[in-house]
């Protein structure tokens, strides 16, 4: 069980993980669990998460902000018609799963008592740890795939690397180096700064957050996997194939009704309170083994390019901090979860921009979805549209915690490479270049 | 791409007027719908459309939805949620930065939207004329139903510049395959040009697709007097847009006391350093001229210059990346794109600007004179959301945008007195810091422009019972 449990995790993502002791490198995870709560208990599930989400907006809560390896979590109520209610809880974590599950079960057995007690099939009769534990991980789902956009940075350190580049940021302007001064003059200047900073000394420890053996690892990974997967996944012949998409393609019903107002008015409510937003959908796959197994196929590749993705970049998508789908409920629903920076428009704007052809092949195979062709084509251009489902099938999130309120990506990269370039070799570092990064 | 219907049109969608400098947007509330349909019915007569050129007067109307609603129209679907909910609601307000001074609640009008229905835009080429018109008007407001809530005079100078002292209005879209009242050589850059969709209803969008567009059932348009829209509707939005009008008050003399402050040397105020920041606040020196070409001091030549991109000034050393026309506009400036990319990106959130002063000139720029000016604010879009809303949140009050941190649009962004403005430099950026709001929203509403036969119809509805 323990072994199947630990593939709860973005399986393909990430490996075993000891966290070193000197190295600044702690690997992400994402870790989700889906129960299906009780509908008569539903509302006052309701209540509770909301008066969670409440302490988590005013600062006064004491639970999530006390795990040090926690970067996001959230819970969400997804409602249905047919398969009633699901409560789904997501972490964005730091390190070992069970280092996480251990620490949150024990300093909020009374929380999670509390919001699991809604659960089908959930039968404690008073808050246990373990059985905490062991109820969290059998209801563990497996991302098919998993993007991590700051690989590498624990929460401490991207808290530790924001505060020192504020400093260094207060020490350049009392500097004000005249024009023409040597860029290494000023690097110096700052060195001896932070020399001095004896809140800084970890920064001379930072280390590239992947090894060049890590990247080829994981190059290698893609490449053996993919031609694997190629050998086995047979999809018949490719012509076949085509001929039976495009027969779906013209003839799949797309009846989108669009989100009802005050649906949207719920989920702008709680948009753009901070530089991040989370956002949860579910949505029904296509029925039939066809669109399932061509889903399958896609998320499995999609899988594949995030995890060679470490720039904090997702095919030119920089607002990701994590992002994960999974197929859940006997592969009949498509679950993604995701927090991100910015406003909900320019996201989904980034998505039609930047990674259209990637977001139809894999939401084409699920209800409703804007006409597409050929698995890539139009389908998420189609603007609108692809706006309306996306409303349709996003559902409200009842409790959402960030660690760093106030950072983009953008940003935690850019404290990433000033803090890198500090702990790198003097005679290695380009000053001119590094001090662009300010 | 079908060409467009221009006698359908109100004419402000293709022209600013500039050849009528003299202009007065009045707001008004509507008491008595049954009246107000009577004057919306004979003003239809009088209004500009795009068609023809008028010489000495303008006239063109836009209503909220609140004022559609009052005006008696019960069942239009298809009108877009931002309209719906008005500029004044908490959640446009967050997202349009409209806090502390700025927030709804301290607006001297349109806080309640129910106060603001019509937005009757008047313009002519003598003070005298505009008065003629307004005067004319006003007689008849309170015959036919209507209360005045606030009238905001403005006027297009000679110069054509704002009250901080800049040429505005530079930045004009252009409409793809149109001919445009815009100077010739405004439109050298294709680069500007847009697809009509993106300010009209009823033609294509730069994403190849029709706008959303309000519809009424056929049934409540027996005369069809609007076009069919298929499936038993008739089209009320089509050759209309959505107007935003926004008063946006400038704090003159806040605004260059501040520059003096940061620009003071051993000599005291130095004023060439001063308007040095200024422009790099901006990215165009007060002439006009666009700091990527003018770099280093301005040049009246360039005043008009609009054809240019930031792509050959990606780190902005000429002009800052964080500047008021990279985020109005990132044009191709974006870092992570090819430029074609990034233009085509920048125009899906273009803006028809319509926007002139009102108040006085102030008459030294360091001495508050404690009188009311600012810009009235319009522009004109197909898609509130995606266009205004978007530039107001993802570009000009962005906290991240292109990569900055911890920084707003310094010259019109929602300050809270503790940001930064970054200006690029080697070997190292200078940041200005605890930057004021120069700029406070006193009030404002979200507007339907309809197009000529959608006046006609709304002039003609049946009344309805409330509700």
């Amino acid at each position: 069980m323990q072994h199947a449990l630990l593939r709860g995790g973005p399986g393909l993502v990430h490996t075993q993980l000891t966290m070193p002791v000197r190295s600044s490198v702690v690997s992400q995870r994402i870790f989700t669990v889906v129960v299906k709560a009780c509908p008569p208990r539903v509302a006052d599930l309701q209540a509770f998460l909301g008066a969670l989400d409440a302490a988590i907006r005013a600062g006064t809560e004491t639970l999530f902000s006390s795990l040090e390896q926690l970067h996001f979590c959230s819970f969400t109520i997804f409602p249905d018609d047919q398969l009633g209610p699901s409560l789904v809880f997501e972490s964005n974590i730091d390190g070992s799963l069970d280092d996480y599950l251990a620490a949150l079960c024990r300093a909020g057995a009374a929380t999670l008592h509390a919001i699991f007690a809604a659960g089908c099939d959930y039968h404690a009769s008073s808050p246990q740890p373990e059985l905490l534990q062991a109820y969290l991980r059998a209801h563990a789902i497996r991302p098919a795939t998993a993007f991590v956009g700051n690989v590498g940075r624990s929460v401490r350190r991207i808290r530790q690397e924001a505060a020192l580049v504020a400093r260094i940021e207060e020490f350049l302007d009392e500097l004000a180096p005249p024009r023409g001064t040597a860029p290494a003059t000023i690097v110096d200047n700052v060195r001896a700064f932070v020399r001095n900073d004896p809140a800084a000394h970890w920064v001379w420890d930072v280390q590239p957050r992947l090894t060049a053996a890590d990247f080829c690892a994981r190059w290698f990974s893609v490449v053996a996997v993919a031609a694997g997967a190629l050998a086995l996944v047979s999809l018949g012949p490719l012509g076949a194939y085509v001929v039976a998409l495009r027969r779906r393609e013209l003839t799949d019903p797309v009846d989108i009704p669009g989100p009802s107002p005050e649906h949207v008015q719920a989920l702008t409510e709680r948009e753009d309170q901070i530089v991040q937003n989370h956002m949860s959908s579910l949505c029904y796959v296509k029925p039939g083994a066809f669109r399932r197994r061509t889903l399958k196929v896609v998320l499995f590749a999609a899988n594949l390019v995030a995890r060679v993705s470490v720039g904090g970049k997702l095919l030119g998508l920089d607002s990701l901090h994590f992002a994960h789908w999974a197929l859940i409920d006997g592969d009949t629903r498509l679950l993604f979860l995701t927090n991100y920076d910015g406003s909900w428009e320019n996201y989904l704007d980034d998505f039609i921009d930047k990674v259209a052809a990637g977001l139809t092949a894999i939401w084409s195979n699920t209800r409703n979805f804007p006409r597409t062709s050929f698995l890539l084509l139009d389908g998420a251009k189609d603007e609108k549209r692809f706006k309306a489902v996306a409303r349709t099938t996003q559902a409200y999130t009842n409790v959402w915690y960030s660690a760093y309120r106030g950072l983009p990506v953008t940003c935690i990269e850019k404290n990433r490479a000033i803090c890198e370039g500090l702990a790198a070799a003097p005679r290695t570092l380009d000053s001119a270049a590094w001090l662009r990064l300010f | 791409m079908s060409a467009l219907e221009r006698n359908d049109m109100q004419g402000l969608l293709l022209s600013a007027y500039g050849h009528l400098p003299w202009s007065a947007n009045v707001v008004l509330r509507i008491d008595a719908a049954a009246r107000a349909r009577g004057w919306l019915g004979s003003l239809a007569g009088s209004v500009t459309s795009a068609l023809g050129k008028h010489r000495t007067r303008g006239t063109n109307v836009a209503l909220t939805y609140c004022g559609l609603r009052a005006l008696g129209l019960g069942g239009a679907a298809g009108f877009p949620l931002a309209f719906v909910d008005g500029m004044a609601s908490a959640r446009r307000a967050r997202l349009l930065g409209d806090c502390g001074a700025s927030a709804p609640g301290a607006w001297s009008w349109g806080s309640d939207p129910d106060s603001v229905h019509v937005l009757l835009m008047l313009f002519a080429d003598e003070e005298t004329g505009l008065a003629a018109a307004l005067a004319e008007h006003r007689a008849a407001f309170a015959a036919n139903g209507l209360h005045e809530i606030v009238t905001l005079a403005t006027r297009r100078h000679r110069d054509g510049k704002e009250h901080f002292g800049f040429s505005d209005g530079i930045a004009q879209p252009a409409i793809r395959g149109e001919r445009s009242s815009e100077p010739a050589r405004r439109r050298t850059n294709p680069d500007n040009d847009v697809a009509a969709g993106e300010f009209v209803l009823g033609y294509r969008n730069e994403y190849g697709r029709l706008p959303d567009t309000p519809a009424v059932d056929a049934a409540a348009d027996p005369g069809a007097v609007l076009a069919g829209a298929g499936g038993g509707t008739h089209d009320l939005g089509r050759n209309g847009s959505y107007l935003v009008f926004r008063q946006i008050e400038q704090d003159v003399a806040a605004f260059w006391r501040f520059l003096d402050d940061r620009t003071r040397g051993s000599e005291g105020s130095d004023s060439a350093a001063r308007e040095r920041l200024a422009a790099k606040f901006l990215g165009r020196w007060p002439s006009g001229a666009p700091l990527v070409q003018a770099p280093l001091a301005d040049d009246p030549q360039l005043a008009a210059a609009n054809d240019f991109g930031f792509a050959a000034d990606r780190r902005g050393l000429s002009c800052p990346v964080g500047a008021h026309i990279r985020r109005a506009n990132p044009r191709d400036g974006f870092a992570d794109e090819a430029p074609r990319q990034s233009v085509r990106r920048s125009n899906r959130h273009r803006l028809l600007r319509r926007g002139r002063p009102y108040g006085p000139r102030i008459a030294n720029v360091l001495e508050d004179d404690g009188a009311s000016r600012g810009l009235a604010f319009i522009c004109l879009n197909s898609d509130i959301e995606r266009q205004f809303e978007f530039v107001q949140q993802t570009w000009i009050n962005n906290v991240t945008f292109c990569g900055l941190a911890n920084e707003v649009d310094p010259l019109v962004g929602a300050q809270n007195g503790s940001g930064f403005y970054t200006i690029a430099d080697d070997p190292l950026r200078a940041r200005v810091k605890g930057i004021p709001r120069f700029v406070t929203t006193k009030g404002g509403a979200y507007f339907f422009l309809p197009g000529l036969r959608a006046l006609r119809f709304l002039a003609s509805l049946e009344p309805v019972a409330a509700g």
